[in-house]
């Protein structure tokens, strides 16, 4: 009876040999459930990219691609109103003030002065934080700014990402996104524009524009717009993407 | 038409059922039903209710068959998986696993004979506090949790083996 001290020995070094493994495997599980996610996305997206489903970036998704766009200098907002950013996508904006990205807003002209002292504020706060913390040389105002249409803007946002791209003529290439809602500063859904159609809705927004607003879009007009396929499936978010599905297209 | 739950998601979630199911009705449940005697002896006011309820040896033999499971459930996954399961670090879990069950039978089959020789000799009043009792049953604990623990760890194994493999498989899909 002896044998059981010996039994007991052997079971408490199983035990330790067990539990070291299982949270050695625990922690490998979680790398690797963080490493499928991303390459599950990534999968996804460049399936639907195959099939020709436009791809549909949620409000989370969204945040986390503006926040992870390289080389990313200006974001110009395009919309009715400015909206005050909540949870991830203001994380994503407190990143990118960080690293020196302006953003820019062109509301509606009945909004504009309201948006000077509404939640343009907030954002200039943003942008005061960043400078304090990083220690950059920029102003608020190099950082954000406010301009006005001649007319309203009672149509869906739009984003345009200014990136620095020193293979192009201008050093720049920008991506174009919109909506889906109207009459809102941020919307839930947000879907890549083909590069003709935002160069396009680049020249119309031109036309009949005040000077500052003119300036702005013209860089933008000058730019090689790019399809956000390619960025997408390089710069994929992690979460969840939504892609259209054939009924909401027949819709 | 919504095909967000892909095959290889099916495949996955059926996987980690089974591996909930496992855990929860092949290790805990058995080993909960036979330490759930102590407090219910107890609450009876049944003297020594501990070391009756862990000197039967109960753990040991719930053990070995937790450990043949894990035996057969390697030895399968390697038919049916072969080029997943080339891993020495499995082969680890099966041998000692068959060592385990070797081990349990043997112990249980020696602290069950002494168990039986000890309640039938002294009749009216049993000594639980005699070390040789209070051996068998740290005993018989000491194994139980090494069957839980390994259990887990052995399942939690084959699992990593199979997400290492879609990993690579999604590192291809994503370069081709």
């Amino acid at each position: 009876m002896e044998l059981i001290y010996g039994f007991i020995l052997v079971c408490i070094i199983g035990i330790a040999f067990a539990i070291a493994k299982f949270i050695k495997d625990f922690r490998r599980l979680k790398s690797i459930d963080v490493r499928c996610h991303e390459l599950r996305a990534k999968v996804k997206i460049k399936r639907d990219l195959n099939a020709g489903i436009p791809i549909r970036l949620n409000r989370h998704t969204w945040a986390e691609f503006e926040g992870k766009i390289q080389n990313l200098k200006r974001v110009i907002v395009v919309a009715d109103i400015v909206q005050q950013p909540d949870n991830s996508l203001l994380a994503a904006v407190i990143h990118n003030f960080g690293r020196e990205v302006q953003y820019s807003f062109i509301v509606s002209k009945k909004n504009a002065e309201a948006e000077l002292h509404g939640h343009l504020e907030s954002f200039q706060a943003l942008a005061m934080l960043a400078i304090k913390k990083h220690n950059l040389s920029k102003s608020v105002t190099d950082l954000v700014s406010i301009e006005a249409l001649p007319d309203d803007w009672n149509c869906v946002p739009l984003v345009f990402y200014r990136i620095e791209d020193p293979g192009t003529v201008t050093g720049f290439k920008t991506l174009a996104f919109w909506g889906d809602k109207e009459n809102t500063g941020i919307a839930d859904t947000y879907e890549m524009l083909p590069p003709a159609v935002a160069d396009a809705l680049a020249t119309a927004l031109m036309s009949g524009a005040p000077q500052p607003v003119k300036e702005m879009i013209s860089k933008l007009e000058q730019d090689n717009f790019q399809g956000a396929q390619l960025f997408l499936a390089e710069n994929v978010p992690t979460k969840k993407v939504q892609t259209l599905t054939l009924d909401v297209r027949r819709n | 038409m919504n095909d967000s739950i892909s095959t290889s998601d099916k495949i996955r979630n059926a996987r980690w059922h089974k591996a909930v199911a496992w855990a929860m009705f092949q290790v805990f449940v058995p080993f909960v039903f036979v330490i759930v005697c102590w407090p219910i002896a107890a609450l009876g006011k049944v003297d020594s209710a501990f070391e009756r309820t862990f000197f039967g040896a109960d753990t040991l033999l719930v053990g070995a068959m937790l450990f043949i499971a894990i035996v057969i459930e390697i030895h399968i996954e390697k038919n049916l998986n072969n080029h997943l399961f080339k891993k020495r670090s499995l082969d680890c879990y099966w041998y000692f696993s068959l060592f385990f069950v070797l081990l349990f039978l043997v112990f249980y089959a020696a602290i069950k004979y002494k168990s039986m020789t000890f309640e039938s000799t002294s009749a009216t009043a049993h000594n639980y506090s005699d070390p040789m009792v209070q051996r068998a049953v740290y005993g018989c604990i000491s194994g139980g949790i090494l069957a839980i623990v390994w259990s887990l760890a052995a399942g939690l194994h084959i699992n990593i083996i199979f997400r290492e493999a879609e990993l690579t498989e999604l590192e291809q899909a994503v370069t081709e």
